[in-house]
């Protein structure tokens, strides 16, 4: 491997020397080797030292979920500018508050478009990049940062958290490490790879000295089909989506490829029951990897759910670069159990450096580089990390903290239930209760009476709803999270 | 046969002017998992599996293409 592994650019320039001939980025325009890309990466700086960007420079780039993304990433990278992405099809009002937060020095569309600095459309950038790549061979400080990743907030304004070259390269290496990843490996992404999960997936085959290949989307499913038949594909990187798009219209197929994937990674948010037996039974020999992380903290956790089940909540143990801590409600580290709950905390060198010009708000997530998350759970004798619930969702019942999720399993494992989410209610006595809200399945007997029986079969007394309330779906957010404050405002007395 | 694809069309999504539009999913007004229960919503309302090489853009594209394909399906069926 090249010895400088500071960023993902000096790993692919490494590659360049070592096995120049290897897959490297595969898109719709067909495949380049690390050669290639290498030689593509120098004329992508070239072009953007002609845009006048240079070292601390930012840059904006719309996705295009094809190499000429990737090869924007790393020619920022090489020059030592700080690699904004912006998702596909980003509203004019998103883009303007990324820019002039940051300032950029150049803005990179899909389409034209207006903006207040100097911009260019992907296309006519490539149409124009000179002929010869740049030739210094510097390569960034791995403490610098590499890219500001833009989310949403709570407030729902964008935020942008800072990650490094060093913090990229510990998140690659935890996929590395988590996948057991084949230096052959090649890897179908279908994500977005303007999105952390999907950027990080692309980082970890590059580290790696493997291949991604970069989809659209797993439809039309024939496309889908038609890369595995082109491809030496042997991993994929699927949102819970992209699953249950596969399990409704690959008609079976999907299982003729079983013997080909080493592994499949899943994320973005979490994956349902029916999706995960999907896998499981479809790809019998296959990997199957759920990961944990935020993108302040990301891939921190790792669990293969194909041969590990751990019961409700696990998320399996640490990846390679990740320490994890419970906490009290203070910060302090604590000894966990099932019975001994505290929050999740996590140090290692993925860690963002924190929100790009919001240091208060960084000081509230960030301190001493450990990343607070608001996630109660606990870790048990065999280092497997458990998470029962959010800080804010926590129902105290006596002193008894319980958390939704602590009912919410047992009862979807029930056969009338088609759906459901607990929440906090008042309660006189004991302060606060759990309630639960039920959608029963189609064509089961609607019969809260017997659910709340064979509940009580499952439950101990604290943790049974002291309310059941049927309702005819559950609210979620985009990313399959239960909406549990619109729940609250159902309660009696809420609205 | 059309007007039934229509009302299953309509049903499904409104506010789309499904007798012109021709880009149905290739335009991205049908996005994939939208695609995905249009599909279940049409089988369940012809009673047909539509196989898996039918699953083209272009079978979905318009209601006169979703048309010709029920009608090819229901006439096998």
């Amino acid at each position: 491997m090249h010895r400088n592994r500071e960023s993902v650019v000096a790993c692919v320039a490494g590659w360049s020397e070592s096995r120049p001939d290897a897959a490297c980025i595969v898109d719709r325009n067909g495949m380049i080797t690390y050669g290639e890309a290498w030689r593509e990466v120098c004329r992508y700086a070239a072009g953007l030292r002609e845009y006048g960007v240079f070292d601390g420079d930012y840059v904006l780039t719309e996705c295009t979920q094809d190499r000429r993304f990737l090869l924007l990433d790393l020619a920022c990278e090489l020059l030592g500018a700080v690699f904004v992405p912006l998702e596909r099809g980003c509203s004019k009002e998103r883009r303007d508050t990324v820019l002039s937060e940051t300032e950029a020095k150049l803005l990179l569309t899909e389409q034209d478009a207006e903006a207040a600095c100097r911009h260019e459309t992907v296309a006519s950038f490539v149409d124009r990049l000179p002929r010869q790549g740049i030739r210094e061979r510097t390569f960034p400080v791995g403490d610098t940062v590499a890219e500001i990743l833009y989310t949403t907030g709570t407030t729902g304004l964008p935020k942008g958290i800072e990650i490094t070259h060093l913090a990229n390269v510990a998140l690659a290496e935890n996929i590395i490490y988590g996948v057991e990843m084949r230096q052959d490996n090649m890897e179908l992404i279908p994500l977005p790879v303007s999105h952390s999960h999907g950027l990080r997936c692309s980082y970890a085959n590059l580290v790696n000295g493997s291949a991604v290949v970069l989809m659209e989307g797993v439809t039309p499913i024939l496309d889908f089909f038609s890369v595995l038949d082109r491809y030496p594909v042997t991993a994929m990187d699927l949102s819970p989506s992209a699953v249950l798009i596969l399990m409704k219209l690959s008609r079976g197929k999907l299982s003729e490829y079983r013997d080909r994937f080493d592994y499949v990674q899943v994320g973005t948010a979490k994956l349902g029951t029916r999706e995960k037996d999907y896998l499981r039974e479809t790809l019998t020999d296959a990997r199957l990897y759920d990961f944990y992380g935020s993108t302040e903290s990301g891939r921190t956790c790792v669990i293969d759910f194909n041969r590990i089940r751990k019961g409700e909540g696990c998320i399996g143990t640490a990846t390679k670069h990740a320490h994890i801590l419970v906490t009290d409600e203070k910060g302090e580290e604590m000894v966990s159990s099932r019975d001994r709950m505290g929050l999740l905390a996590f140090s290692g060198e993925m860690n963002m450096r924190g929100y790009f010009k919001h240091p208060e708000l960084t000081a509230t997530v960030l301190r001493n580089g450990i990343v607070y998350s608001g996630d109660l759970g606990y870790i048990d004798e065999d280092g497997a990390v458990f998470i029962m619930g959010r800080q804010g969702d926590i129902i105290n019942r006596g002193g008894i903290k319980i958390a939704p999720e602590e009912v919410e399993g047992p009862a979807r494992g029930l056969e009338m239930i088609d759906d459901c989410a607990c929440v906090a209610m008042e309660d006189d006595i004991s302060g606060q209760a759990p309630a639960l809200f039920v959608v029963w399945k189609k064509g089961a007997e609607a019969d809260p009476v017997k659910l709340r029986t064979l509940l009580g079969e499952k439950l101990d007394k604290y943790r049974m709803p002291k309310e059941i309330y049927e309702i005819d779906h559950i609210p979620h957010s985009e990313n399959g999270k239960i909406l549990r404050r619109e729940l609250r405002k159902l309660l009696p007395g809420k609205e | 046969m059309k007007e039934r694809v229509l009302q299953v069309l309509r049903d499904y999504k409104s506010a789309v002017d499904y007798e012109k539009e021709t880009a149905l999913i290739s335009g991205g007004i049908i996005d994939s998992m939208e695609w995905v229960e249009l599909i279940e919503k049409l089988e369940k309302a012809f009673q047909v599996t539509i196989p898996l090489e039918q699953l083209t853009a272009e079978n979905f594209n318009s209601a006169d293409a979703i048309v010709a394909l029920m009608e090819e399906l229901t006439k096998n069926a």
